[in-house]
């Protein structure tokens, strides 16, 4: 089975967090460290790419829930970028887009964060 | 008549998550559902064991995870079946999304999409010594 990875970079203040892989309840506690080290970094600006991810549970849904209140209290967010169809039909079943932005680049949801 | 019937067990680790979906990929998949269908049927049963894995066993790396596939009728049902604890889900109907994801809960969500994806879902307490959980998918 495939694995998992993520991988950070930063554009103008903004953290560019790319998953691949799959991310389901074997996978999760990977993600919750990188929300850790982002969050001990005071790094709250987020956009999740997720472009080269394949596959997601609701335990990875979780995650995201987790740690974006904590986002939202220092000024910043987690925004969801590039989502193949069936990553985001997962998001859309569980009402996700009424508490999150979504976005079909990264460009455009770190752009957001500009804007505000 | 075309009909398929495989079995699988495996010890309850989310890292057997990835050998579950596969099982039931390559059933799905022979039985000739089509792919946004396949996907369906394989995250509902992904969600039904990590569920398993969290709350009837514990964690517990040691205890079993049945699950048998039979397509027939045009009818994928599955079976999975734990001897954990009685896990009952709060209730079967949708969760308010709203206010679990304001209060950052993420349980019963899993439940919510296994309802949602699957056609039938029915969890069978009946029995002292296990549960059993059908899942049904048409084609």
């Amino acid at each position: 089975m495939e694995g998992f990875n993520a991988k950070i970079r930063e554009a103008d203040g903004v953290v560019i967090l790319s998953l691949g892989g799959t991310l389901d309840a074997h996978t999760t506690g990977e993600l919750e460290k990188v929300f850790e080290e982002l969050i001990s970094q005071g790094k709250y600006k987020i956009v999740v790419d997720f472009a080269e991810l394949n596959y997601i549970s609701s335990a990875g849904l979780g995650v995201f829930m987790a740690y974006v209140e904590t986002m939202r209290e220092n000024g910043g967010d987690i925004k969801f970028a590039a989502l193949k169809e069936n990553v985001f039909n997962v998001f859309d079943l569980l009402g996700f887009p009424v508490l999150y932005e979504f976005f079909d680049s990264v460009e455009k949801a770190a752009d957001r964060f500009g804007e505000k | 008549m075309h009909s398929i019937k495989k079995n699988i067990k495996v010890k309850s680790l989310t890292e057997n998550l990835g050998k579950i979906r596969t099982f039931l990929f390559g059933v799905a998949e022979e039985a000739g559902f089509d792919k946004k269908k396949i996907e369906e049927i394989v995250l509902a049963a992904d969600e039904a064991c990590t569920n398993i894995i969290k709350h009837a066993y514990e964690f517990d790396p040691t205890k079993d995870i049945e699950i048998s596939a039979v397509f027939e009728n045009k009818k994928l049902t599955i079976t999975i079946k734990d001897t954990g604890k009685k896990f009952k889900p709060q209730s079967l109907e949708p969760p308010d999304l709203e206010a679990k994801l304001k209060k950052r809960k993420s349980g019963g969500l899993g439940v919510h999409l296994i309802k949602t994806l699957m056609d039938k879902v029915e969890y069978d307490f009946s029995n002292p010594g296990f549960t059993i959980l059908k899942l049904v998918k048409k084609l």
